[in-house]
C-alpha cells in the first residue's frame, strides 16, 4: 500500500489539532457561554455586568442568573466554564452548588471573604477594598497633610512597601486604638491635636451606620476633613472617597476573565484588592471648610506616579 | 396656645423616653461585617449645605465664633462671660446673679438690642426684655459653639436682632455618648461656688438623647444679697428617619433662687426671689442634595416669683404707709417657624415664614391679672448670588407685622469680594427696627397702698409710677461697614478688622411726666418716648494666631465713638474695649491659659444712680492637666480676677481675686 506523505501530515496535523482544541479550557464551549450569578437585582450589579460584557470578546456570551432564583438551583455547568458571582450571597451559593468549578468573584469585603471557608482554590475574589498605599496617596495629594489619623481596633502592621511609601508621601500616620464605639468619638477629638484629617478604612465595628452620624458631626465641628472608603460616606458628608466603582469592578472582571481565557490565572492566587478606582468628593463640605482641592487628573497621575 | 412646662413635668418626661430608650435599646443587633451596601448603598444625608456654616471669609456679615476649646480655655463659669470673647461685647454684673450683656453700649439690665437664640429658639423675655443668663435652661458644658453676629441682623431673625445676634448652639446628642462629671468650687467663702453637672447620653438606632443637670451655687458678691442656687434640666433628643430627616427634641428647665433687695431698704428689702424657665423645641427638617425644609416650633415660659410687704415707710407727708409688693410675673412665648432653602449653581435662597406669640401676666408690669397678647407675622427671604469669579452678592429683607407695632420691612445688601486668594473684602447697609416690649407700649405699675395721712389718718390710696406710651414706635437703625477678612499662612493667622457706621432714630427711651396726685400733689410717672436719635462709629478688629501648633491665641478689639447730646447713652459706650486669649498645650496632658479683658470706663444705663464704672483690667488664668487619658479626667485650677479688684455696675459690687478648682471625666 502506498501512502501519500501529503495525507499522513494532515491526518497528524488534524489529530493534533483536535487534541488540542478538546484539551484546551478555552474550549469553544467555554466561549459560548458564561454564566453571571448576582445575589439580588441591584443596579450597580447591572452596571458591572454592562461594563464587563462591553470589555470582553465579542464571542463571549453571558448568562444572567439571580442566586435565590429556580433558574440558579437547576443550573448546570460545564467543570471548565468560569462563573462569576456578585456580591456575597452569589459567592456562597456559588461556592456550595459548584465546589470544583472555577469561580471570579466580586462585590465582597475582606470581612465577608473570611467568612467563607475553607476558600476554593479555583476562587478568584476580587474585594472591594483599595490597597492602602492607594488610600495614603489619595489623601496626601488631596489635602498636602503632614499627618494622617487613623482609627481601629488592632495597630496596623505595616508593610515594607507601606513605608516606603509613607515615607515618599512625607506623610505621618498616626494609629489610634479603641475597641469601643462609644468611645469612638472621644478618640476623634484626640485625634484632632495630631493629626491633619481622618481616614476611614472599613471596620463595621467601629464605621457604621449607627455611629457614622456622630463621626462626621464631630469630624466636621472639628474641622477634621474625613476621606472614607465608602462614596456613600461621601454622600453622606464625607469629604472625599478613593473606591471602585461599578464600571471599575466590570472592567476589573473583564481582565481576569480574559486572563482565565488565556490560562494565565492560577489556581490559588491571594484574593485581589480593587484594580481600578474612582474618586468622589463632596464640594460642599470642602467650601465649607474652606478647602481648596486638586482636579481629579492630578490627583489621579499623582497616585499612577506614587505606586507605579 | 397655653402651654405650661413646670421642672416636675419636663423631668417626668424625659425619665420617660430614658426609660423607652434603654427599652427599645435591648433590641439592638449589632453589625460587624463590611459589606456591599457600605459602600453603594444610600446612606443617611449627615452633612448638608443648609446644615453646615459657610466658611467665615464668605459671611454677608461680622461673624465671631467661640468654640467650646476657646470657652474651656477661657476658664469660663458664667455663660455670659462667654461675650467678653467678642470684640465690642461688654459684660457687667448688677449683682452677683444678673449679669448684663451689651454690644458696644446702651448696656442695661434689660437690655432689649440683642437677639439671643439657644438652638434657633428665641430666650428673650417678652415681658421686662432682656435675657435670663442666669437661668436660662442651659448648661455650660452641653454647648458646642456660639455665633456672634456683630451688627444688625433683622433679615434673618427678626425685630431686636438690632445691634447684634448671639446663637448659641448644643452640640448634638450623638456628640455626648457615655456618662460625663464635673465638680467645681471655690477657695474662699465668698463667693463660694459650688457647681455640678452630670450628663448621660445613650445611641440607638438612629435615635440618640442627652440628658444633663446641673446645679450652680455662688455667694455673689460679698456685701450684696446675691447668692443664688439654680438647678438646671435638659434632654435633647435627635433622631434621623429615612436617611433625611432629622428631628430634634429638646426641652428643659431650670429654677433659680437667687438673692434680691438691699440691706436698709425700705422698699427693697432683702429677699428670695424664685424663677423658672422652662421650654420645649420640636425641630424637624428634611434634607434634601441641594435643597431643605425645616419646621421649629418651639414654647418658653418663665415664671418669676417675687412678692413681699415691706416694712411699714414714709413717701412725702403720707408716713406709715404699706403696702403688697408684686413682682410676680408669667410670661410665654410661642414660636413657629418654616425655612426653605433652595441651592442652585451661583445662587442660594432662603426664604421662609414664622409667627410668634408672646403672653405676659403680671401685676407689676401690666396692673392685671390677665394675659396680654402680642402677636407677631414674619416674612423672610435672602438670597446669595455669585454673579462673577470673586464676587458675591447677598440680598435679603424681612417684612414683620406686629399687634402693637406697623408693618416693618428690614433688609440688608452685602456685596463680597475676593481680593486675593486670602483676603475677602465686604461692604454691608442694612436697616432693622427694634420693637418697643410690651412694658414700654402698654406697661402699668400702680402699687395699692395704705398710709396715715395727716388729717384724714389712715387712707386707701394708689400710685402710678409707670405708664406705657401706646403711640411709641419702633427704634430705627441703619447701619454701613466695610470689612475686611484675612487668612495667612495656611490659616495659621486670620483677621477680621471692620469699619462701621450706624445711626438709631426713635430711640426709645424712658422718660417721665407730672401726673396729679390726690393726696401728694404732683408726682412724677415714668414712661417711654422716642427720644433724638443718635450716630456711632468705629473700628473692630480680631485676630486669630497659631505661631506653632500647641499655641492659640485669640485677640480682639473694639473703638467706639458717639455722637449725642444724651450724656447717658454717650457714657454708656466705653471708647474702647480689648481682649486677649492664649493656650498652650504640651504633651497632649498639661494645657495653661491666660484671658486679659479690658473695658473703658462706662456707666450701665438704668442702675441706681448711673455708677460710672471706672476701666477693668480683668486677667484670668487658667492650668489644666489631664489625668486619664481614656475617661478624659481632667483636672484644673482657675484663678479669676488676678489683677486687682475691681468694680462691676455698682459700687458695692467688687470682683475680688477667686480660685476655682474643676474635676471632669467620663465613663
Amino acid at each position: 500500500m502506498k501512502v501519500n506523505i501529503k495525507t499522513v501530515w494532515i491526518s497528524i496535523l488534524s489529530i493534533t489539532l483536535l487534541v488540542i482544541l478538546i484539551d484546551s479550557p478555552a474550549s469553544t464551549d467555554i466561549k459560548k457561554t458564561i454564566t453571571i450569578v448576582k445575589s439580588s437585582n441591584n443596579s450597580y450589579y447591572n452596571l458591572t455586568i454592562d461594563s464587563l460584557i462591553e470589555r470582553s470578546p465579542k464571542d463571549i456570551s453571558f448568562e444572567v442568573v439571580l442566586a435565590d432564583s429556580s433558574h440558579f438551583n437547576n443550573l448546570t455547568l460545564l467543570k471548565t466554564n468560569p462563573v462569576i458571582s456578585l456580591g456575597s450571597k452569589a459567592t456562597s451559593r456559588v461556592l456550595g452548588k459548584f465546589s470544583d468549578q472555577p469561580v471570579i468573584s466580586s462585590y465582597i469585603t475582606n470581612n465577608q471573604l473570611q467568612s467563607l471557608s475553607p476558600t476554593a482554590t479555583n476562587h478568584f475574589p476580587v474585594l472591594l477594598e483599595q490597597p492602602f498605599e492607594r488610600y495614603l496617596a489619595f489623601s496626601q495629594k488631596l489635602l498636602k497633610l503632614n499627618s494622617l489619623g487613623i482609627i481601629n481596633r488592632q495597630p496596623q502592621l505595616l508593610t515594607r512597601r507601606q513605608k516606603i511609601i509613607l515615607t515618599q508621601l512625607n506623610l505621618n500616620l498616626r494609629q489610634f486604638q479603641t475597641d469601643k464605639p462609644e468611645s469612638l468619638l472621644r478618640t476623634i477629638r484626640q485625634l484632632k491635636s495630631q493629626s491633619d484629617a481622618l481616614l476611614i478604612l472599613p471596620d463595621q465595628n467601629l464605621f457604621n451606620r449607627n455611629t457614622l452620624k456622630g463621626v462626621l458631626l464631630t469630624s466636621y465641628r472639628n474641622r477634621i476633613p474625613v476621606i472614607s472608603y465608602s462614596p456613600a460616606h461621601v454622600k453622606s458628608g464625607a469629604l472625599a472617597s478613593i473606591y471602585s466603582s461599578p464600571e471599575d469592578i466590570g472592567h476589573h472582571l473583564a481582565d481576569l476573565l480574559s486572563q482565565y481565557l488565556r490560562n494565565k490565572l492560577k489556581p490559588g492566587q491571594t484574593p485581589q484588592l480593587a484594580r481600578y478606582f474612582s474618586i468622589s468628593i463632596n464640594s460642599r463640605v470642602a467650601y465649607s471648610l474652606g478647602l481648596r482641592l486638586p482636579k481629579e487628573s492630578d490627583i489621579r497621575q499623582f497616585i499612577d506616579e506614587t505606586l507605579r | 396656645m397655653n402651654m405650661k412646662l413646670s421642672f416636675s413635668t419636663v423631668r417626668s418626661i424625659s425619665g420617660l423616653l430614658v426609660c423607652l430608650t434603654i427599652f427599645l435599646a435591648t433590641s439592638i443587633n449589632a453589625q460587624d461585617v463590611t459589606t456591599e451596601s457600605d459602600f453603594f448603598e444610600d446612606a443617611p444625608l449627615i452633612l448638608t449645605a443648609s446644615r453646615m456654616s459657610k466658611p467665615l471669609m464668605e459671611s454677608p456679615a461680622s461673624v465671631s465664633v467661640i468654640d467650646r476649646q476657646m470657652i474651656k480655655a477661657a476658664g469660663i463659669r458664667k455663660l455670659a462671660d462667654i461675650f467678653r470673647l467678642v470684640p465690642g461685647f461688654i459684660v457687667g454684673n448688677l449683682s452677683g446673679n444678673t449679669p448684663i450683656v451689651t454690644y458696644q453700649g446702651q448696656g442695661a439690665v434689660f437690655a432689649r438690642q440683642i437677639q439671643v437664640l439657644v438652638d434657633g429658639r428665641s430666650v428673650f423675655i417678652p415681658s421686662f426684655g432682656g435675657v435670663p443668663w442666669v437661668n436660662l435652661p442651659l448648661l455650660l458644658e452641653d454647648i458646642e459653639r456660639v455665633e456672634v453676629i456683630r451688627g444688625p441682623n433683622a433679615v434673618t431673625y427678626g425685630a431686636n436682632a438690632f445691634l447684634a445676634t448671639i446663637n448659641i448652639i448644643t452640640r448634638h446628642a450623638t456628640e455626648d455618648l457615655g456618662a460625663r462629671y464635673s465638680l467645681t468650687a471655690s477657695d474662699s467663702t465668698n463667693p463660694n461656688v459650688r457647681d455640678a453637672y452630670f450628663r448621660l447620653g445613650y445611641h440607638f438606632d438612629d435615635i440618640d438623647w442627652r440628658l444633663s443637670i446641673g446645679t450652680l451655687k455662688d455667694d455673689g458678691f460679698e456685701t450684696v444679697n446675691d447668692s443664688r442656687e439654680t438647678d438646671k434640666l435638659n434632654f435633647r433628643l435627635d433622631y434621623l428617619a429615612n436617611n433625611n430627616q432629622f428631628w430634634t427634641i429638646q426641652l428643659g428647665t431650670s429654677n433659680t433662687i437667687s438673692g434680691k433687695g438691699s440691706p436698709g431698704s425700705a422698699t427693697n428689702q432683702e429677699r428670695n426671689e424664685d424663677a423658672t424657665n422652662s421650654y420645649l423645641n420640636i425641630n424637624w427638617e428634611q434634607v434634601r442634595i441641594s435643597s431643605s425644609t425645616s419646621i421649629r416650633l418651639t414654647h418658653t415660659e418663665q415664671k418669676v416669683i417675687d412678692n413681699y410687704q415691706p416694712e411699714p415707710f414714709s413717701i412725702g407727708p403720707i408716713s406709715n404707709v404699706t403696702t403688697f409688693i408684686d413682682f410676680d410675673r408669667l410670661s410665654n412665648r410661642t414660636d413657629l417657624e418654616i425655612i426653605q432653602t433652595e441651592e442652585f449653581d451661583i445662587f442660594r435662597i432662603v426664604y421662609g415664614t414664622s409667627f410668634r406669640e408672646d403672653r405676659v401676666k403680671s401685676i407689676y408690669l401690666l396692673n392685671s391679672n390677665d394675659f396680654h397678647d402680642i402677636h407677631i407675622s414674619r416674612l423672610f427671604t435672602s438670597m446669595e448670588w455669585r454673579f462673577a469669579q470673586d464676587w458675591i452678592l447677598d440680598l435679603g429683607t424681612t417684612l414683620e407685622d406686629s399687634s402693637i407695632t406697623d408693618q416693618e420691612y428690614s433688609p440688608r445688601l452685602s456685596l463680597l469680594h475676593n481680593l486675593t486668594e486670602n483676603h475677602m473684602l465686604r461692604f454691608v447697609a442694612s436697616r432693622a427696627k427694634r420693637n418697643p416690649i410690651l412694658f414700654e407700649h402698654s406697661g402699668l405699675t400702680i402699687f395699692s397702698a395704705n398710709g396715715n395721712i395727716p388729717g384724714p389718718g389712715m387712707t386707701d390710696f394708689d400710685m402710678k409710677i409707670w405708664q406705657g406710651n401706646p403711640n411709641i414706635v419702633p427704634e430705627d437703625l441703619i447701619s454701613y461697614e466695610i470689612g475686611l477678612r484675612s487668612q495667612y499662612a495656611d490659616s495659621a493667622i486670620s483677621s477680621d478688622v471692620k469699619l462701621f457706621s450706624y445711626r438709631i432714630t426713635d430711640y426709645i427711651d424712658e422718660a417721665s411726666f407730672n401726673e396729679a396726685h390726690p393726696l401728694l400733689g404732683t408726682i412724677s410717672v415714668g414712661t417711654s418716648e422716642n427720644a433724638d436719635g443718635f450716630r456711632v462709629n468705629g473700628l473692630e478688629a480680631s485676630y486669630n494666631i497659631t505661631p506653632i501648633s500647641d499655641l492659640d491665641i485669640k485677640t480682639g478689639v473694639s473703638f467706639v465713638s458717639i455722637d449725642t447730646e444724651n450724656s447717658d447713652i454717650k457714657e454708656s459706650y466705653p471708647e474702647a474695649s480689648a481682649f486677649i486669649t492664649a493656650q498652650y498645650e504640651w504633651q497632649s496632658k498639661h494645657s495653661i491659659s491666660a484671658s486679659y479683658y479690658y473695658v473703658d470706663e462706662m456707666i450701665w444705663l438704668h442702675t441706681p444712680s448711673n455708677t460710672t464704672i471706672p476701666s477693668i483690667n480683668k486677667l484670668d488664668l487658667r492650668y489644666s492637666h489631664l489625668l486619664d487619658e481614656s475617661s478624659e479626667t481632667r483636672i484644673e485650677i482657675i484663678g479669676q480676677n488676678m489683677l486687682e479688684d475691681y468694680i462691676d455696675s455698682l459700687q458695692e459690687n467688687i470682683n475680688e481675686r477667686v480660685y476655682l478648682l474643676r474635676i471632669s471625666g467620663g465613663f
